[in-house]
């Protein structure tokens, strides 16, 4: 019966966990991102991959040197993704059908409007500015690399060779040289000849993608690359040829990092509260059925006891009279003999 | 544990499937799909007639025509091994003229084929695959696909069988039209020749077969290879092609283009005489009173549009490059307000819409890609409405001798087709289609590019050069030359949003800071100066200056010494 | 005198220990390069594959074997299964232990190991996933920690404090099922976070639920495999009630995993079911998924159901060989086989031997400490000054009967 109700109960915590999932706190809020948040806007069609912004990046944020000059552009020959010392990176594309050569892509931290990072980060490193970059703290970061995980883009990087202080590098959006007033716009941008990167709030940089779209209706793909995905962006891209053919993932969905882990994580406070009580209760359903079982098998002892007495009881009764009815048999015989004996001595 | 050790089998076997699994099967990452042939030939033919009567139990065969015409050439044979002859003709079908249930069909291939693939390989001859290979025939991941490039009939084309002695006419009409035109007459429900309404294939011979129509396949195939054969078997020395990779093969359309340009070369003036299908020289584009929508209105006409046909006859490879659907006016189906045969495009749109390839402004809008014009047209925005001046370019006023009053038509004028003529040649007489520009020594001759000196020197731009270069470009085009005519016009490639002017606004007069809030959508100087430049470039595939070769344009500012 | 003494080296010298004295000297060796060359100088992990077996293996292993504490706990004090209490502090001192090494493992992942307490005194993260993780586990270390002292302290002689710990036993319990109920699940969520990322077949939303059912399977299996495991080489120090009971707790346990393998079987199978990936399983990452789900889910299931009939005690063992496979099967799974499935095998990720070396270092300072403890303290016995009373006796015994046995004392 116990193991029963153990499973039993295993299986409706189960069933209750299930329908519960999807327990946000909170009803139907949408954060929409900060009004006077800065994004970039990368214009694929434009760029014409000379690697300067690349340059300009590490000039601004002083990276080391690079193992080859940014106008080695041989470099674009393989497919690179940032590392500990860089920031961004350009990739070329070649042999896109449908384009007329080679296209170019940059990969940086895309600044998400509901970072990943900054959700994933069990110590708050991680911090969206008003400013629209998302930057990161290194005065309290573990170097756990949930981050890296959390990432949707690959974009966070880490120091693996260092022993002391591994930092987790990316991207800033030069958020604290422009809040601080050093710079105007991102080294990046500034850098770009012919500004495929524009630099400006993102509520009009997504105006200004529509309308390039709209002017030119051949030459772009009709999607503004981070206006939804992962719940938006700051960076957005438009393209001349489909995403996926200059390596972006088109299958992220527009669900924010934070909303997929805010249904388990709101489930936390529920079972904390919850399973102590059904705990307490299971256990003090089965002291209870314990107690009367014990009760019980208290009672039964006591009815076979007295029960028992009884027996002995008549048992004795039954012995007493069966003695009492021998000595009277005795009697009544010895009386008979002695009454006999008489009547033959008197005769 | 007596029933144990039977239990132990089942579980013993899973465990051993699970072990074996480790070892076989690795779990890769996304795989491509597969299905990427490797070339493609034009003779290759899906054999999938069985598909019409339901689901197919094998994959359809992929049938190399071409490889089997060859074969059988080899062994001097013809068509008829395949094709059964029916009222003269050869059918296309294999090997049948009316069979229609499937196992027919299947008995027909699979006897015909394997049949003589066997007696050849008995033979000791080179051949296809045997009985029982099911699938090299039935192939399902075929390494070839199909690759077959489409055949227009162009004009100097169609030249060529008219002018041939090949081909000569049916009845003792001079002309050989009605050896391949037709129309359907649907009283004798018969193909006859109608002098006057020749017309392209596909008006009626669409893409698939629609009831008793052939499609455009069948119907092609049947008139043009059946005849070129044909003059084959009669060895004339000069026909078309009759195997799939002469007309539809690369190499097959190199050779037709190649005969094509000598046939050119031999004409007088090297130029193709026009079809003779009774067209007017010139029209008079302009609301018909004669057709019903327009009825209503009084015949107070805008400006129409003098349209030079015999010009654009000339421009283009045949007539259904515009005439899409039929020769009649575009106002037949465009109607004022639209009309489903018409697919609802009015009248206007039929004329203006940008994207479409038979619209007026549609046409000269493809034109603009051209190498030569792409510099300055691929950046300029296609939403943007044309201004005022180059409207008139095309709707230029009727000329007084019909009007009166306010501009209505003389009440005796009666718009005849030919009277229409009439007006439009005069309405177009004396334009100047030659491009214009400014005197040579109003051109500054290098634009010295000083705005901005900082990394490098300042840019000195071949200005003269380039926009000589341009009007080169434009030298025996009387579209460029007829809307370029202006002076100023070709300047404001560059120099734009701006009124043309000899003395043109420098850029940084409207380009400065860059991300100006104000101007969202507009560069900052530096991205102005390389947009305009390395966008031009691109457009017209300029492979030096490289985007990337600074210093081609603009030499590196030497340090200056501490 | 002498005899003693060659009796004394002879034990010392066994193969385990010569194979374990090497393991942590190469164990040692590896740290110091670890953290004189950082993580680059010792592991393969990259910009693409930050967490590599130090995380899929000490720590999403180790918490789910690790399990067996709670649920053993569980069964015994709050659903009251009384013929379980020799079970208990053996699971304990397992799940402490594993714990503890966790932690270590964390030690050597981390980049920044000092700081591994900044989570809860200096910035808390809580919106992560990995927060509520972090906080479980030192809670619940904790709790094991006190849960595992009576044993230490009636060993050293505490009395006092051993009752003091004794009387907190229920509420222990409770905290331990609800901490492990939470980091259980949280240790699934973490990779909720990453749908882009994960295989769809072993991404879903009800990863949280996969694996906290599966770790009550790891826990009851490890149950079973550690008291096999102990049975063999520590035998000598187990007392008549464990020995007792120890067929009762493998078949009692056994038909509980059965239970909850069946029910996680039915749980992936929905989880396929909701979000419509059954085209998955005819590839080869599916056939992957099948031999993890039918060879290591559903085929132990069926064997434990099984050998639970026949009274098969040597079939329940391979099955809990069997069972603890299969969760190690699926943490490396989700964690590094169908992470990052779409990068090309270039850019995929296999541990260095290195890394492979700190996990089996660790897991063999584990064996060697559990049987430091074992052998020394009171788990696989009760201590004699503690075997016949309770603390307090229970209310409703005080008027037992004479002849009613006191082993079913509550407490330790």
């Amino acid at each position: 019966m116990r193991r029963r109700t153990f499973l039993g109960l295993l299986g409706a915590a189960g069933a209750g966990i299930v329908f519960g999932k999807s327990a946000h706190a909170g009803g139907n809020k949408q954060f929409e991102g900060y009004p006077e948040s800065f994004g970039v806007l990368f214009d694929a069609t434009r760029c014409i991959g000379c690697r300067k912004c690349e340059a300009g990046c590490n000039k601004v944020n002083e990276l080391p040197a690079p193992d080859r000059p940014f106008d080695d552009l041989k470099v674009l020959d393989v497919k690179r993704r940032t590392h500990a010392k860089t920031y961004t990176v350009v990739n070329r594309y070649d042999n896109i059908p449908g384009a007329a050569g080679p296209v170019y892509r940059k990969f940086q931290c895309n600044h998400c409007l509901e970072p990943a990072c900054a959700s994933a980060c069990f110590v708050r490193a991680f911090t969206k500015t008003k400013q629209g970059g998302v930057i990161w703290d290194s005065s309290v970061c573990v170097g756990c690399r949930y981050c890296m995980i959390a990432c949707p883009f690959d974009v966070p990087t880490f120091e693996y060779s260092e022993v002391l202080t591994p930092r987790i590098r990316k991207c800033t959006l030069c958020s604290p040289l422009i809040t601080s007033g050093k710079l105007a716009v991102p080294g990046c941008v500034g850098a770009c000849p012919n500004e495929s990167l524009v630099y400006g709030k993102r509520a009009e940089l997504i105006k200004i993608a529509r309308e390039r779209i709209r002017m030119f209706p051949g030459r772009y793909v009709d999607h503004i690359y981070g206006e939804r995905e992962m719940g938006g962006t700051n960076w957005l891209y438009l393209s001349g040829v489909p995403f996926k053919a200059i390596g972006m993932r088109e299958d992220l969905g527009i669900t924010s990092a934070p909303e997929l882990t805010s249904g388990a994580l709101a489930t936390v406070p529920v079972i904390a509260v919850t399973w102590p009580v059904l705990l307490t209760g299971i256990y003090a359903v089965s002291k209870r059925r314990e107690k009367i079982a014990r009760e019980e098998r208290l009672q039964a002892v006591a009815k076979v006891e007295e029960e028992a007495k009884a027996k002995l009881a008549q048992a004795k009764a039954q012995a007493e009279a069966d003695k009492k009815a021998a000595v009277e048999r005795e009697v009544k015989k010895a009386l008979e003999q002695a009454a006999k004996a008489k009547t033959t001595e008197g005769a | 544990m007596k029933r144990g050790r039977p239990l132990f089998r089942w579980p013993g076997i899973l465990l051993l499937c699970a072990a074996i699994s480790i070892i076989c099967i690795e779990a890769y990452g996304k795989k491509e799909p597969l299905n990427t042939p490797e070339s493609g030939r034009p003779d290759l033919v899906t054999i999938d007639t069985l598909a019409a009567f339901g689901k197919l139990e094998l994959p359809p065969v992929t049938f190399f025509h071409d490889k089997h015409t060859e074969a059988l050439l080899k062994e001097k044979k013809d068509c008829k091994t395949c094709h059964l002859v029916e009222d003269d003709k050869l059918s296309l079908t294999f090997k049948r003229s009316k069979a229609t249930r499937p196992a027919e069909i299947k008995q027909i291939y699979h006897s015909n084929c394997i049949g003589c693939h066997m007696d050849m390989a008995a033979a000791g001859k080179k051949s296809g695959p045997p009985d029982g290979m099911c699938r090299s025939c039935h192939n399902a991941e075929p390494k070839i696909a199909a690759a077959r490039l489409d055949v227009e009939v162009n004009k100097i084309l169609h030249f060529r069988h008219v002018g041939s002695k090949s081909v000569p006419s049916k009845t003792t009409d001079k002309d050989n039209c009605n050896r391949c035109h037709h129309v359907y007459d649907k009283e004798a429900k018969k193909i006859v020749y109608v002098k006057g309404k020749e017309a392209t294939c596909g008006y009626c011979h669409l893409e698939k077969q629609k009831d008793d129509v052939k499609s455009l396949r069948q119907a092609s195939h049947l008139e043009c290879v059946l005849c070129h054969l044909d003059l084959a078997n009669k060895e004339v020395k000069e026909t078309g092609p009759y195997v799939c990779a002469g007309c539809h093969g690369k190499d097959g359309q190199v050779l037709v283009a190649k005969k094509n340009q000598e046939a050119v070369a031999k004409l007088p003036d090297k130029e193709i005489p026009r079809l003779k299908a009774g067209q007017p020289d010139f029209a008079l584009i302009t609301l018909d009173p004669k057709l019903e929508s327009a009825k209503a209105l009084k015949p107070v006409l805008m400006n129409p549009v003098a349209f030079d046909h015999k010009a654009h006859e000339r421009s283009n490879d045949s007539c259904h490059v515009c005439h899409h659907k039929t020769v009649d006016s575009c106002q037949t189906c465009h109607t004022l307000l639209g009309k489903k045969e018409g697919g609802s495009v009015r009248f206007e749109e039929a004329m203006h819409l940008r994207a479409s390839k038979q619209s007026c402004l549609g046409c000269h809008g493809e034109k603009q890609a051209a190498l030569s014009c792409a510099g300055c047209h691929s950046h300029m925005d296609k939403i943007r409405r044309p201004d005022d001046a180059t409207c008139r370019q095309c709707h230029m006023p009727l000329p007084k001798t019909v009007l009166q009053g306010r501009g209505e038509l003389r009440d005796d004028v009666v718009l005849t087709p030919k009277q229409k003529s009439g007006i439009a040649e005069v309405m177009l007489k004396g334009r100047n289609m030659k491009p214009g520009v400014y005197a040579v020594e109003d051109i500054p001759e290098k634009a010295v590019i000083r705005e901005l000196v900082d990394q490098y020197e300042p840019a000195e731009m071949p200005h003269r050069k380039i926009v000589l270069t341009l009007m080169k470009g434009m030298k025996d085009n009387s579209l460029a030359g007829y809307f370029h005519s202006e002076q100023g016009t070709i300047c404001q490639g560059c120099h734009h949003n701006s009124p043309a002017a000899k003395k043109p606004p420098r850029c940084g007069n409207c380009h400065g800071k860059p991300f100006d809030p104000r101007q969202p959508n507009r560069p900052g100087l530096q991205a102005a100066f390389h947009g305009e430049c390395m966008g031009c470039h691109k457009a017209i595939k300029l492979a030096k200056p490289a985007a990337t070769a600074c210093t081609e344009c603009h030499k590196e500012k030497k340090k200056e010494p501490a | 005198m002498s005899t003693e003494n060659t009796a004394v080296k002879r034990t010392l010298l066994t193969p385990f220990n010569i194979a374990a004295a090497i393991i942590v000297l190469i164990g040692v060796a590896i740290t110091f390069l670890r953290f004189t060359k950082g993580l680059a100088g010792v592991t393969n992990l990259s910009d693409n594959n930050p967490w590599g077996i130090w995380i899929g293996f000490d720590l999403l292993c180790g918490v789910a074997l690790a399990a067996g504490g709670y649920t053993t706990s569980a069964a015994c004090y709050v659903f009251g299964l009384r013929r379980y209490h020799s079970a208990v502090r053996p699971a304990i001192l397992t799940a402490f232990l594993g714990y503890s090494l966790v932690v270590l493992a964390l030690h050597y992942d981390v980049g920044r190991p000092w700081r591994l307490p900044y989570p809860f005194f200096v910035q808390a993260g809580t919106t992560s996933v990995l927060f509520e993780v972090g906080l479980c586990v030192f809670l619940y270390l904790i709790t094991l920690f006190i849960e595992w002292t009576p044993a230490c302290l009636e060993w050293l002689g505490y009395k006092k404090a051993r009752n003091l710990i004794v009387n907190m036993t229920l509420a222990l319990t409770i905290f331990g099922v609800v901490l492990s109920t939470m980091h259980q699940s949280s240790l699934g969520a973490l990779f909720l976070i990453a749908p882009s990322k994960l295989h769809p077949l072993w991404y879903s939303t009800y990863l949280p639920l996969f694996f906290f059912v599966s770790s009550i399977a790891a826990g009851l299996s490890m149950v079973i495999f550690e008291g096999t495991l102990s049975h063999r080489y520590m035998h000598h120090k187990m007392d008549e009630t464990y020995l007792a009971e120890h067929d009762h707790v493998t078949f009692g346990f056994a038909k509980g995993a059965a239970l909850v393998l069946a029910c996680y079987f039915c749980l992936k199978v929905v989880g396929i079911t909701m979000d419509n990936n059954w085209d998955y399983l005819a590839t080869g990452f599916g056939a992957w998924f099948l031999l993890e789900l039918l060879g290591f889910v559903a085929l132990p299931c069926l064997l434990y159901a099984m050998a639970v009939r026949e009274r098969n005690l040597r079939l329940i063992r391979w099955s809990a060989v069997l069972t603890v496979l299969g969760i190690v099967l699926n943490r490396f799974n989700v964690s590094l086989v169908a992470f990052n499935w779409q990068l090309p095998s270039a850019d995929r990720y296999f541990p260095s031997w290195m890394e492979i070396a700190i996990s089996i270092f660790i897991v063999t300072v584990g064996l060697l400490i559990f049987r430091f403890i074992a052998s020394h303290m009171p788990i696989f016995y009760e201590h004699p000054a503690h075997k016949e009373h309770g603390l307090e006796p229970r209310p409703d015994e005080e008027h037992e009967p004479e002849f009613e046995p006191a082993r079913h004392g509550f407490g330790h």
